[in-house]
């Protein structure tokens, strides 16, 4: 649940190229595989990398729409704050909070992009949407390469 | 005498211990009957409380930290906050290690001189608020609510 933080709009680089870091996310069955925007936002990347792996309980947004947030114990300031699309992975500066966007959504503002899901969003989604119904769930990130 | 560093070493400790498990407000919250008896009253403020002060508690931590204000200001108002809330979660939410840990904060914060420890203290108690809202968020039956709210 980003907010509209005094932060400018940043353009995000292209994922998907070689040497970048991964990492899974898995909610329910389903495993996504996501790419670390090193570039973009080396801070936060490294916070989270730092936390790998890291298991805790899933919670949904209530008003952005198709967003699970889950809390890590990592104090990030604000990183080149950018609008996010489906499919991205941004860390909230003020709750401390990975949000992860499965599907279309009104997003509330930038927030510190810092991955994107290149593989499985579609099977992730179908697990994602669960969430709320039964919040609590495990959610856990572990390091790909 | 409590000390600005000796209440953030608490707090570190107390983030450690409940980010796996719930610590034990959550039932004293759950026991504290609002209106005819109703528990959901109770719950719904703590939660929608902590979530405020969690973020207000960034504000002033983003604007020590940025030198708007000093330390000896940003202290007295964060000790001022905590103080009220310290009586509120005890009184209307029977969350007594909470109230108990807002007053020690408050105390500590009152006398607080140094930027740095103001913003290490900061750190960990938004990671506290935010990580015991989670806690109450999941108590909060929030399909169901919406689901009644439309048809209602």
């Amino acid at each position: 649940m980003p907010r509209r933080d005094s932060a400018k709009v940043g353009k995000p680089p292209r994922a998907g190229s070689r040497g970048e870091r991964k990492i899974s996310i898995q909610v329910g069955s389903e495993k996504a595989t996501a790419v670390l925007l090193d570039k973009q936002a080396p801070k936060t990347c490294e916070a989270v990398w730092r936390l790998l792996p890291y298991e805790t309980d899933a919670h949904h947004s209530r008003v952005c729409s198709n967003e699970i947030i889950f809390m890590m114990p990592a104090m990030v300031d604000a990183e080149n704050p950018t609008v996010p699309k489906v499919g991205d992975i941004g860390y909230w500066t003020v709750r401390q909070c990975v949000n992860i966007w499965y599907d279309t959504m009104t997003p509330l503002g930038p927030t510190n992009l810092f991955a994107r899901i290149v593989e499985n969003l579609e099977g992730f989604r179908t697990e994602a949407k669960k969430v709320w119904g039964s919040p609590g769930g495990t959610v856990r990130v572990e390091r790909v390469r | 005498m409590t000390t600005v560093a000796t209440i953030t070493a608490r707090l570190r400790s107390e983030n450690k211990r409940m980010w796996k498990k719930a610590p034990a407000d959550v039932k004293n919250l759950k026991g504290r009957l609002g209106h005819e008896g109703y528990r959901f009253g109770p719950l719904i403020m703590a939660e929608e409380e902590l979530r405020v002060l969690a973020d207000e508690f960034w504000v002033i931590r983003v604007t020590v930290k940025e030198g708007k204000i000093d330390a000896r200001s940003g202290g007295r108002i964060v000790a001022a906050m905590l103080s009220l809330r310290s009586r509120r979660f005890e009184t209307w939410y029977a969350m007594h290690e909470t109230s108990a840990l807002f007053k020690d904060s408050a105390e500590a914060t009152q006398r607080v001189s140094k930027s740095e420890d103001l913003i290490r203290f900061l750190d960990n108690l938004i990671m506290y608020l935010g990580r015991l809202d989670l806690w109450l968020e999941l108590e909060v039956p929030w399909d169901n609510l919406s689901r009644f709210f439309e048809k209602s």
